[in-house]
């Protein structure tokens, strides 16, 4: 850091300054463990020596208080020097897309968009639609937006799955109670530099009128469709901005996803030995369960259910991502042994 | 009252039930705008009431937009290029086809001239969208902006000041290049191109633009042929000129500018939909040995 080349770039800067600043915290709770082991060992030797009886029973009320100490010290520092997910620091791009059920699932599917948009606001984060397309009774059959701001990723990785609602749909008349669903996909915001995107490699389709366009049309739609050629993904971005925002959205949206695929790739190939992972289940699997008659959430990976629907539909789900935090932190410690 | 979401489905209702194109998006738009929400903030809170005075507002819009208005100056503005740009009935609304000339003049701007001493003329200037957005990306830059219609420079001059490059855009009213007070290295121009013929039979929202800024003459060439016909005089050796068209207009527009530049160089780009929008010409490229 104290390179000049380095102080000259100050992304760069910054990057080493944040890793320098974890380390810092391991390097200082390592001293502290191990004086706390040198001062056992130093009451270890008092009271096996024995000559002096008020030493002796100094010496033993320490070394239980060390102990103690020791321990906690080990277990803060196995946490520690669990590898952070490189990517809980980048901005997220969110996908939400309405699954079975019809009209009402499209409508959970904007309840699901509510929910992150609210917590987002709690978070302090920024939220901004790249895509959406919504069916007539008012619900989303996709929503795409990113959210921007610290460790958004990081904050709503753990949201990626089927959410799964049961409750009395408003077009329903008699009732009833039904079941729908809709899938949540969290990715990292890749950047530029990290996608390589060769100009051949895309399609990009717009607006075509039946004549030559230009004068001779005016329209609000600007929408910009985006074929990625070698892999097949499609993504589109309509709305009233200027063509060339719906093509910079798009290509986000695009580039996201492209390294989401080369991550799951390798994730695949490293979680081959390990399975039932948080976080590492594919996108299909139901992970949660909103069930409005009894007012409860119940999140599967770690069955815990929360009675506080309404809130949680709020925004206000922090506790689920810190017990998935916690969770997948012992996983991780597991799997290490 | 209504909630939000009932607002944008009626409204949705009722512009597709009067023929309006992309009539889920113009919903969108309109009760963006009546409600000063962004998008995000639209489906994020379906459930906000709407006062009875935002839906006076909103019922007027859409009284607006019934008879054809179009939509960008029931709003008063159009955003182009990523830049929001005041429009009144006194100026075309920008197209995104001239989005792929502000990219190709772009282009040529900074891969071959010498940024350092660029001057560009925009001819035709209108809302000032082209000079505009050339000025923010290219900060050396000095550019005229020109325009036969003095209520068109009035809304360019709008433009420019509220963008913060009144200081590198000059404008000039006059007849296409006339009011130069000095060659220039790049000329771009999207001047009037439609056959008078053929505007009448275009959709109602075009009948609401300045004749004049759409009626090329007979074939729809007129302007561009007095353009490139003056061109050469006011044209720096090195210089390049850039031209918006319909297709059709391409092989006539190339004739010319093989009759007033045989020595340049001719091209032309496409725009995002595949057609050829752009006719390059491009003067004193060096010659191969």
């Amino acid at each position: 850091m104290a390179d000049l080349a380095t102080s000259q770039n100050p992304a760069q800067y910054q990057k080493l300054a944040r890793e320098m600043g974890d380390l810092q915290e391991v390097v200082d709770l390592a001293s502290q463990y191990r004086a706390a082991l040198t001062q056992l060992e130093e009451a270890e030797e008092i009271i096996a020596d024995g000559s002096d009886a008020e030493l002796v029973e100094l010496a033993a009320a320490e070394r239980d208080q060390l102990r103690g100490q020791v321990a906690q010290l080990e277990e803060t520092l196995k946490v520690l020097l669990i590898p952070k997910d490189p990517n809980d620091g980048r901005n997220a791009i969110v996908e939400i897309r309405a699954g079975t059920g019809g009209d009402e699932a499209g409508l959970f599917a904007s309840d699901l968009y509510r929910m992150y948009h609210r917590f987002a606001e709690r978070k302090g984060l920024k939220t901004e639609e790249l895509s959406s397309s919504q069916n007539p009774a008012g619900g989303f059959k996709e929503v795409v937006f990113a959210v921007s701001g610290a460790d958004a990723f990081g904050q709503l990785k753990f949201e990626s799955g089927v959410h799964r609602v049961q409750r009395v749909p408003k077009t329903e008349a008699s009732g009833r109670i039904h079941t729908s669903a809709a899938s949540v996909a969290v990715l990292p915001e890749a950047k530029e530099v990290e996608v390589e995107i060769a100009p051949e490699d895309l399609k990009i389709e717009v607006y075509r009128s039946s004549g030559p366009g230009g004068q001779s049309v005016n329209t609000t739609d600007s929408a910009v469709k985006i074929t990625h050629i070698p892999t097949g993904i499609i993504v589109s971005c309509q709305d009233e901005k200027s063509q060339l925002k719906n093509k910079n959205k798009a290509l986000k949206v695009l580039r996201a996803r492209l390294y989401d695929k080369v991550q799951a790739e390798q994730k695949a190939e490293r979680d081959a030995a390990r399975a039932g992972q948080i976080g590492s289940g594919d996108r299909s699997t139901k992970i949660r369960t909103y069930n409005f008659p009894q007012g409860r959430v119940t999140d599967h990976r770690i069955g815990l259910s929360l009675y506080r629907l309404e809130e949680i539909l709020d925004g206000d789900f922090e506790k689920f991502v810190e017990q998935l935090a916690l969770a997948s932190q012992q996983d991780a410690l597991a799997a290490d042994l | 009252m209504p909630s939000l979401r009932e607002a944008l489905q009626q409204t949705h209702q009722i512009l597709e039930a009067s023929g309006i194109p992309d009539a889920r998006l113009e919903a969108e738009v309109m009760v963006m705008n009546v409600m000063r929400m962004p998008r995000q903030d639209i489906f994020a809170q379906q459930e906000l009431a709407v006062s009875s005075q935002q839906q006076e507002t909103l019922s007027q819009v859409i009284d607006r937009r019934k008879q054809r208005e179009p939509l960008a100056y029931i709003l008063g503005y159009k955003e182009f290029y990523g830049v929001n740009l005041l429009v009144t009935p006194d100026v075309l609304i920008p197209r995104p086809e001239t989005e792929t000339l502000v990219e190709h003049a772009l282009f040529m701007s900074l891969m071959g001239m010498e940024v350092a001493h660029l001057v560009i003329a925009d001819v035709g200037t209108g809302t000032g969208a082209i000079a505009l957005n050339l000025a923010i990306h290219l900060p050396a830059a000095r550019i005229y902006a020109t325009d036969s219609s003095e209520k068109a420079l009035m809304v360019a001059n709008y433009n420019i000041r509220r963008h913060n490059v009144a200081d590198r855009v000059t404008l000039c009213h006059g007849d296409l290049m006339e009011p130069l007070p000095e060659p220039v290295d790049l000329i771009v121009a999207n001047l009037p191109y439609i056959p008078t013929a053929r505007i009448p039979t275009l959709q109602p929202e075009i009948q609401w633009e300045p004749a004049a800024a759409l009626d090329g003459g007979e074939q729809g060439m007129d302007q561009i042929t007095r353009l490139i016909a003056q061109a050469s005089e006011r044209l720096n050796p090195q210089g390049s000129i850039l031209l918006e068209m319909d297709p059709e207009q391409v092989p006539l527009a190339e004739e010319l500018a093989r009759q007033y530049f045989p020595e340049a160089e001719t091209g032309v780009e496409r725009d995002l939909a595949g057609l050829d929008r752009v006719l390059t010409i491009s003067r004193g490229v060096a010659e191969e040995a």
